[in-house]
């Protein structure tokens, strides 16, 4: 198949787009270049002369299709309902067919996408990484001006390296102290128990001290995240079903999710399969049982939380969690709930901060320019605490306030709330 | 080296090669604008300053080569659209809000910086700019000055021409230049009155001052449906015969307002035929009254609900519905022809029906969206490009549907611009005479016809050479 066959078969929603130019300041990519060719409405431009052969995609127009971080902003902002997501998924699934011929990059892409998914590898890296962390070796490497030596790239990904907060999250029942008999399964995806144990841990004990019992199963696998957006339909697929079944088995209420991007992804299994497929049904059945976990805290909390947080804090939304499942509010009122806290909003929050998944490694240049352009607006609210809902942000903001030298902290919505919960002081009023 | 190779590194050294696009694959997103209309540039750049556009100005000139200014590229008459190729000379990098000055509810702000955004920085000071057009989430300062366009709020406060004080322009020479005064309406001939509205055609605008207004104490916005057009249309002219100015009542037909429920849910019965947005703004106790004279009125036109937005999120609803009614129709069609005929208030209805018998004549969908209280039409003829022949019905049928509102006492544009689509009905309204007049203007400007050419005028003959 060629990339203009993996595009007509999306084409009906290609011809959606009426290239109003909705979507334009909708997109992060645009918002940092002026570029048409780096906006939804030119991608989508690209798309259709590809489908009526006005154009034969080269590496030039692979390039703007890549450069698109899929935070779908532009679908909200599309007066046409244009699935974005779809269109780009499609497109890349073309490309990615395309380059495959290339047997080095098949096979790399291959390696390279099983070792992401991998608990074992995702565990053993944190671990490398909480040593790097623990040995201060990144305030070695600036004293020693070791950073002046090296080349601007290896500084570069020296500088991703993400604070590990913790052990691994292990799988397992964690029940709460109540006899509500209220389950719900927490789902770990693959990068984030690794280097966010803790935080995962502080949303586990919170829902247990809400009255949930938590189970986090060990026969779950990566939602398939990675391998779509990087074209991999087959992997998508074999990893979907293994936990549309498991996670159906599971007597548990609920599924929920604290990556708004794994969320997404569980939340549109169905677009993987025809519609005549058993996995179809499936996949609904599991949508219906699927929640974020911020809708999920918002529209089941049985009681407010009364401890002290006395700052200002800010909040930045996934975009996978605003754009996609359309939670907007959840998070923010549930930040209200807690006494003492001044919230302010984040300019152009609903602007993606470039870390996109892989985006930050795979487009490090056009990943900077929007964490640039996101860390100067929130400079400007002076907030002491910026929140975020999904591990793919918190990494790549906290890089962001760290290049920035402010003294800002940067944490989930889940700990804040658990803080109040459980360490904050009460009023005693 | 070619003329090509040469004019490309002089591009590039003016505004650097990450700026510069000549790749024809690439430039195919350049081809077009808000419109069906294709054109396919020779180079694109995207300068960062107003001395970069002028050089880049100087140096076209040097080289005969036509240059095309682009906002966002959201205009609906085909005016970005370079039809006999050119340089694209894009301002959207040079999109900056220089200043605000609250006292004297100024803005400076440079040509690419959008719409929405001056009302939403303004906002900080209780200030916001008035003319409103659908796309002001995505157009530019800069497009908006060139059409001098309009918006559903313009009904209350004028179009763009009324809240500018002053711009920044490259003439065709190259010649950097302010029209207008910074502070007052300017004294001795409007240059900048002139050059608003000129569609590019005179010249590229760089940065502009525009008057900012106190936002007001209350607002208040109805959404109400009706059983049938008519109604509609009938109740908007007791509205304003009564004396109420709202700051805005817009007009939605069947097909419309389906197209837009379906997009934002924003409440529009399933039974409705015609749904009018109106809203009134002010003080708090004019509000009150008005908004109960409003309702006296409407009900003596039988309407099917008479919905008040609660709060600012559903009246930001309703309006999301309202301006993104045209992107909608691309549930119904990929295409769509705009038309953008004015016709006397009072005539709406007439030139309504006469409207849908001529899509009933043709064949096709026509879409009614309208600007009601100032009788700006929108009639909006929906096609595929893809179906051979529907592209020209669609042509013909706007082209009758402009003769109806000229015949009725009308206009060719409300606030579009005639751009590329509607050059050819210029002598609907206009005499050879009044069109000349209109050619000595432009020749004054840019004698050369290098600055968007094709536009405006029928069938003037573009005299320039292009490199090939």
């Amino acid at each position: 198949m060629t990339i203009k066959s993996y595009i007509d078969n999306v084409k009906d929603e290609v011809y959606k787009c009426v290239h109003c130019g909705f979507c334009l300041t909708a997109c992060p990519t645009y918002l940092v270049s002026g570029q048409e060719l780096e906006s939804p409405r030119g991608r989508i431009t690209l798309m259709k002369a590809t489908i009526e052969s006005e154009i034969i995609p080269d590496s030039n127009t692979f390039a703007h299709w890549d450069r698109c971080i899929q935070c779908r902003a532009c679908e909200p902002a599309c007066p046409s309902g244009v699935n974005y997501g779809l269109l780009i998924e499609a497109t890349k699934t073309g490309m990615n067919e395309v380059r495959s011929e290339s047997f080095i990059y098949r096979y790399n892409l291959k390696i390279i996408l099983n070792l992401l998914i991998s608990k074992w590898f995702v565990n053993l890296n944190a671990l490398i990484f909480r040593i790097y962390n623990k040995l201060k070796i990144s305030q070695l490497i600036n004293k020693v001006k070791l950073n002046k030596l090296l080349p601007k790239k290896i500084n570069e990904l020296e500088k991703m390296i993400p604070i590990i907060n913790g052990f691994p999250l292990k799988s397992g029942n964690y029940p709460s102290d109540t006899n509500n008999n209220f389950k719900v399964m927490l789902f770990r995806g693959c990068v984030m128990p690794g280097i966010h144990g803790d935080n995962m841990r502080k949303t586990i004990y919170l829902l247990n001290h809400l009255g949930f019992d938590v189970e986090v199963l060990d026969n779950e696998v990566c939602c398939g995240s990675i391998s779509s957006h990087n074209g991999d339909s087959d992997m998508t697929l074999k990893l979907a079903k293994t936990n549309i079944d498991n996670f159906l088995q599971n007597e548990s209420k609920y599924l929920l999710i604290s990556s708004a991007g794994c969320g997404t992804r569980i939340k549109e299994y169905n677009h993987l399969f025809n519609k005549n497929s058993s996995y179809y049904n499936k996949a609904l059945l599991l949508k219906e049982k699927t929640m974020d976990i911020y809708e999920f805290l918002y529209n089941n909390l049985p009681f407010k939380p009364e401890g002290n947080i006395n700052l200002t804090v800010s909040y930045q939304p996934a975009c996978h969690l605003i754009n996609t499942q359309k939670i907007i509010d959840p998070p923010v009122e549930l930040l209200k709930m807690i006494p003492g806290i001044k919230y302010v909003e984040l300019p152009s929050s609903n602007i993606c901060c470039g870390a996109g998944g892989a985006y930050s490694i795979t487009q490090p240049e056009w990943s900077k320019k929007v964490l640039n352009k996101k860390m100067t607006e929130f400079k400007s609210i002076n907030a002491d605490i910026l929140t975020v809902s999904n591990p793919g942000c918190l990494i790549q903001l906290q890089n962001g306030i760290q290049e920035s030298s402010i003294s800002s902290d940067i944490m989930y919505v889940t700990d804040l709330l658990y803080n109040s919960y459980l360490k904050g002081e009460k009023n005693e009023s | 080296m070619n003329i090509n190779q040469s004019f490309k590194q002089k591009l590039i050294d003016i505004v650097g090669s990450d700026y510069v696009i000549v790749d024809k694959q690439d430039m195919i997103v350049y081809e077009s604008d808000g419109t069906h209309d294709k054109g396919m540039p020779d180079y694109v750049t995207l300068p960062g300053s107003v001395e970069e556009v002028s050089k880049l100005v100087i140096l076209a000139n040097d080289y005969g080569i036509p240059i095309i200014a682009r906002g966002s590229g959201t205009g609906l008459s085909g005016g970005a659209v370079p039809i006999s190729g050119g340089l694209i000379i894009s301002v959207n990098r040079m999109n900056k809000i220089l200043n605000i000055d609250p006292e004297k509810a100024t803005a400076v702000l440079e040509a690419g910086v959008i719409n929405l955004e001056i009302s939403k920085k303004a906002s900080e000071y209780g200030l916001f700019y008035a003319p409103d057009p659908s796309s002001q989430q995505a157009c530019s300062i800069g497009g908006n000055v060139a059409e001098n366009s309009g918006g559903p709020h313009c009904l209350a406060y004028g179009v763009t021409t009324n809240h500018i004080l002053a711009i920044e322009v490259v003439l065709p020479t190259g010649e950097i230049t302010w029209f207008g005064e910074m502070n007052k309406e300017s004294s001795g001939i409007d240059f900048r009155g002139l050059f608003i509205g000129s569609e590019g055609t005179f010249g590229i605008c760089t940065k502009v001052v525009v008057k900012l207004l106190k936002q007001p104490e209350e607002v208040q916005t109805f959404l109400i449906a009706f059983n049938n057009i008519n109604d509609a249309a009938n109740a908007t002219t007791s509205i304003i015969g009564s004396g109420i100015i709202p700051s805005a009542i817009e007009m939605m037909d069947r097909t419309a307002s389906k197209a837009a429920e379906e997009g934002t849910n924003a409440g529009i019965p399933e039974n409705s035929d015609t749904v009018l947005l109106i809203e009134i703004e002010g003080f708090k106790e004019d509000i009150k009254e008005q908004e109960l004279l409003i309702k006296d009125i409407v009900n003596e036109f039988d309407p099917i609900e008479i919905k008040l937005a609660a709060n600012t999120k559903e009246r930001d609803l309703f309006w999301k519905a309202r301006k993104g009614v045209l992107g909608a129709l691309g549930r119904i069609a990929p295409n769509y022809f705009l038309v953008d005929g004015t016709v006397p208030r009072t005539k709406l209805s007439f030139v309504l029906s006469e409207v849908n018998k001529l899509a009933k004549k043709y064949g096709l969908i026509v879409a009614n969206v309208l600007h009601a209280g100032d009788g700006n039409l929108h009639p909006c003829i929906i096609f595929d490009q893809q179906t051979p022949g529907d592209t020209q019905k669609a042509l013909s049928l706007g082209g009758d549907i402009l003769k109806v509102c000229v015949e009725n006492g009308g206009v060719l544009s409300g606030e579009h611009g005639i751009g590329y689509e509607k050059k050819e009905y210029m002598p609907l309204l206009f005499s050879e005479n009044d069109i000349n007049y209109m050619k000595e203007m432009k020749n004054i400007f840019d004698s050369k016809n290098n600055f968007n050419p094709g536009k405006i005028f029928p069938e003037m003959s573009d005299t320039i050479e292009q490199p090939k």
